[in-house]
């Protein structure tokens, strides 16, 4: 647990403070195409998630969300 | 004129503030620019695993499907208030392992006929061994050493998941709050959540940071009837009696954590990470898996052959009560500026304290292929550790503790204070192991608002895969698949933008052109599109409902004569008491030309039955060599409905009258073969999922209009095209007539009177004979009788009226009330939602049926 805490705080703060550039508005039409969005399509990725958190042991600890099981 | 120009400008606008305003923070958490409805239809199916000796066809056996489908949608209430509402429902029927036994109990088991595995031999050191009984003679046995591990599967009781949650969010400048909840129904598993989530924009956006907290209460009552031969342990005082079946009931918590960061590297590079914690406690465990425990008695008594035998016995999975969950989840997004494509590399890390740590790297690419088509190969690779309590089946040196109850009419348990173990488990899914998937989407951007998206996924789950190797047997493998449908509308700001950038402009939504009147919810195939080239989309929910008392004929009918006269040359033992019949159906329309429009029409239906004892029935006494019928009290079925596909041909239409013909063909794509859980009885007609038959449709309808006042009249039919399904029989062929009349009270709202006559053929032919383990013979096994089973071609059972093909068909009258509302203005305008619930008037059954008590039908026309 340590380890990892220390994992992701290294690369929050790398991200951060190491050399990123500062984008300014009109230089993100890139970042701004469909195909660069974080999560493209929600209700897919939702689906998706559902049917590996019923297959896979390591379910839980990621989204602040609820939901019911479907784990025959 | 005018107002098409304004509306298009201030379509612009808004599309490029929302270019400027498309970050990823933004998008990532849900809280998109723009109204959006996505809709998903999934099937989930896995392969066959290796059952040894056995095969899925001889255990009448199906591995695991999921169909499930998802709607969602988001917008805007007021400036700055955020909604989302979806809804999700998937069902689970098929076959999954229940406990693992090595191979050589199954041989023993085969041999002697048992109808579970309760032994293998083993060698002088305790080794499994098949044992060639043929080879006995009369001292010594010829054996050969079998170190393999097979599954027992059960086919689970199928069951239909629905959760509805919601979220409301406000947005400050730079702050959005987020407050969400919502409900997930299962008939054994019930869950409340509610979450509260935040996002902050650091340096213009440049950084925006989140974080996110959740509690799930869930309650268990899971009935044991399909595990029934397992030993309750730790849960003794868990299980209750509910309506004559012992049932686990359990409650369970979760509360969850995480935040993140979200950070722009550059103009072409992107970084998520966030560190999530999830406490779980109470009964965590799965109550339809077992774990089988092997006792080798070092004192055993071992004859001539020098074999040994173990002592198998199952008994319910205990997992520890309290599970700490912590994960790392980053996700990394960079622009390929030479192929205007996108490179998506998510990594996640889990461990928790049961001893299991996993790690997933998810890469895809996003490549646009030009003209709104997109292309996403994948690749994932999934791999985890054991749980410290999981093993295939747990051994033990010590002979079997028998545990003789107080009340001396139960069976003896097993003494678990003598067993040393508290926690074991062997469901696979605790097991180490490793899963490698390959998938691949394709989107289509069909119109500025609309994006139609398919996708596949293949996935391979060994043991071998386990990163640095280790992991489970290869009993537990399986390969699977997934394929998907993706439809949305108002595609959100990123596509938005997309499109401004393409083409510079982005039209406003506006309300769908169509010929014809709208009908009341539960009148299908009412109207037509205008123009060539147009689509539409529908939303349709069904419920019928069936409760209360039997009837025969249009009169109520008493419990004796059901069992004298309903299910044919035999007496009834039981009879339905409630069914809920549920069906949601997309309607798709498209319009190749002016004069036509094609229809196709998906679905999900799923049912349920509760059924209770006939009072009178006659009494069966159950024992070994006469073990009376078993009927479950409650069937439960869901799946993929039939899929049909009409043409709306236009014949007449003056402005203010309307007529066009349909011709639609139906096709098979409702399983029914669906059995009753823990059996290889076919569940009854009505539980069925489609009608197995190439269906044909035809339809006549007349809408009018003057004013505020509408009518309209509908003729249609079914006709199977084909004798009998694949299960052996063809339901009855179908004629309905209709007619209603409608009134707008006000613009946006008006209510509907409605006559429906329905006549229903009877069932053609009947379930074909089925295979069944029966008893032919005894014989000795050592000092034993036991029962030799071989399969025989059975009938499928009639134990109540539903099970009968002559219960089935009649003629109905209904009338119908409705009401019907288009949003008038704002984020949803044009959309049109209609309810309407139909009253059975009069009713002649064939036969013996349970009452109808009313349809209910909602239907939501979506503004595109």
């Amino acid at each position: 647990m340590n380890r990892t805490t220390g994992l992701l705080l290294a690369l929050v703060f790398a991200a951060n403070a190491g050399g990123c550039a500062d984008v300014q508005p009109w230089e993100r039409g890139d970042l701004a195409k469909p195909q660069m969005a974080l999560n493209p399509n929600p209700t897919n990725s939702a689906m998706r998630t559902h049917a590996y958190v019923s297959r896979e042991a390591a379910s839980g600890g990621d989204s602040a969300e609820g939901g019911g099981c479907g784990c025959n | 004129m005018a107002a098409t120009e304004s509306k298009s400008r201030r379509g612009a606008l808004r599309a490029l503030t929302a270019a400027a305003l498309a970050l990823p923070g933004l998008v990532s958490h849900a809280r998109a620019d723009g109204d959006e409805f996505s809709f998903e239809f999934r099937h989930y199916e896995e392969g066959k695993r290796d059952l040894a000796e056995q095969t899925y066809k001889d255990l009448n056996l199906r591995p695991i499907t999921v169909d499930s489908a998802a709607a969602s949608m988001r917008g805007e209430i007021v400036d700055r208030v955020k909604f989302d509402l979806n809804f999700t429902q998937d069902t689970w029927s098929g076959a999954t392992p229940v406990v693992t036994v090595p191979v050589a109990a199954i041989s023993d088991q085969l041999f002697s006929g048992a109808s579970s595995p309760v032994s293998y031999s083993a060698d002088s050191k305790g080794k499994p061994v098949d044992v060639n009984w043929n080879t006995f003679n009369g001292r010594t046995v010829k054996y050969t050493k079998d170190p393999r591990l097979v599954h027992v599967m059960a086919s689970a009781s199928p069951e239909t998941r629905r959760q509805a949650d919601f979220g409301l969010g406000y947005e400050w400048d730079e702050i959005t709050l987020g407050l969400g909840g919502g409900i997930s129904e299962e008939h054994d598993y019930h869950s409340r959540f509610v979450n509260l989530a935040g996002t902050w924009d650091l340096d213009r956006k440049l950084t925006v940071l989140s974080w996110g907290a959740s509690y799930t209460h869930s309650d268990i009552d899971a009935s044991l009837a399909a595990n029934a031969a397992a030993d309750w342990g730790a849960y003794l005082n868990q299980i209750h009696d509910k309506k004559g079946v012992a049932t686990l009931f359990g409650t369970r918590q979760d509360f969850s954590a995480n935040v993140g960061a979200t950070q722009v590297l550059n103009k072409d590079a992107l970084l998520e990470a966030s560190i999530g914690y999830t406490r779980s406690s109470g009964y965590l465990s799965n109550p339809y898996k077992a774990v089988m425990l092997a006792f080798d008695d070092p004192d055993q008594y071992i004859d001539s052959t020098g074999l040994r035998t173990v002592v198998l016995k199952g008994t319910l999975e205990q997992r520890p009560t309290l599970r700490n969950q912590w994960s790392l989840d980053t996700r990394y997004v960079q622009y390929i500026d030479q192929f205007d494509a996108a490179l998506h590399v998510d990594y996640r890390f889990y461990h928790d304290d049961w001893g299991i740590d996993a790690h997933t790297l998810d890469v895809s690419w996003y490549q646009p292929l030009g003209d709104g088509w997109m292309i996403v190969p994948g690749a994932r690779y999934y791999s985890q550790t054991k749980a410290s309590f999981y093993r295939p089946y747990f051994l033990f040196d010590q002979a079997f503790p028998i545990l003789f109850p107080r009340n001396p009419e139960l069976p003896p348990n097993l003494d678990h204070s003598q067993i040393h173990v508290k926690n074991f488990s062997s469901d696979e899914r605790l097991s180490a192991y490793g899963t490698l998937n390959a998938q691949l989407a394709v989107s289509k951007q069909l119109s500025s608002n609309m994006r139609f998206e398919l996708g596949a996924e293949y996935f391979d789950h060994a043991g071998s895969l386990k990163l640095g190797g280790g992991g489970e047997g290869s009993f537990a493998d399986f390969k699977a698949y997934t394929i998907y449908a993706n439809l949305n509308i108002g595609a959100g700001a990123a596509a938005v933008a997309a499109h401004v950038n393409d083409a510079g402009v982005y039209d406003e939504y506006s309300a769908y052109e169509f010929k014809g009147g709208h009908a009341p919810a539960g009148v299908s195939y009412d109207h037509m599109l205008t123009r060539a080239g147009d689509f539409q989309i529908a939303y349709r929910y069904t419920l019928g409902y069936q409760s209360g008392e039997m009837v025969h004929g249009s009169h109520s009918i008493g419990d004796l004569a059901i069992v004298d006269h309903g299910c044919g040359d035999r007496q009834c033992l039981v009879t339905p008491e409630n069914f809920f019949a549920h069906a949601q159906t997309l309607d798709l329309l498209y319009a190749p030309a002016d004069w036509w429009t094609l229809v196709l029409t998906p679905g999900l239906v799923d049912r349920h039955m509760d059924l209770r004892d006939l009072a009178g029935r006659p009494f069966f006494p159950s024992g070994i060599f006469n073990p009376g019928p078993v009927e479950s009290h409650s069937h439960t079925t869901g799946g993929i409905g039939d899929t049909a596909l009409t043409a709306l041909i236009e014949l007449f239409d003056d402005g203010e009258n309307h007529l066009h013909a349909g011709l639609g063909i139906s096709a098979p794509t409702g399983r029914v073969n669906e059995r009753i859980s823990g059996s290889e009885e076919f569940d009854n007609y009505a539980m069925q999922l489609g009608s197995g038959t190439w269906d044909f449709h035809p339809s006549l309808t007349y809408t009018g209009q003057l004013d505020r006042f509408s009518w309209g009249a509908q003729l249609s039919a079914i006709k199977r095209i084909e004798s009998k399904n694949r299960a052996g029989y063809a339901l009855g062929g179908e004629f309905q007539s209709t007619a209603w009349g409608s009134y707008d009270f006000l613009d946006w709202l008006s209510a509907s009177l409605r006559g429906v006559y329905t006549s229903e053929g009877r069932i053609k032919g009947e379930f074909e004979a089925h295979r069944v383990p029966s008893i032919v013979a005894y014989k000795f096994v050592g000092t034993e009788i036991v029962a030799v089973y071989e399969n025989a071609y059975l009938p499928n059972s009639v134990l109540g009226p539903m099970e009968s093909p002559a219960n089935y068909g009649g003629r109905y009258l209904d009338v119908g009330f409705g009401f019907s509302a288009v949003v008038p203005e704002g984020h949803l305008q044009g959309n049109r939602f209609s309810v309407e619930w139909l009253q059975p008037v009069t009713s002649d059954v064939t036969g013996y049926q349970l009452a109808r008590k009313g349809t209910l039908s909602i239907s939501w026309n979506i503004a595109m």
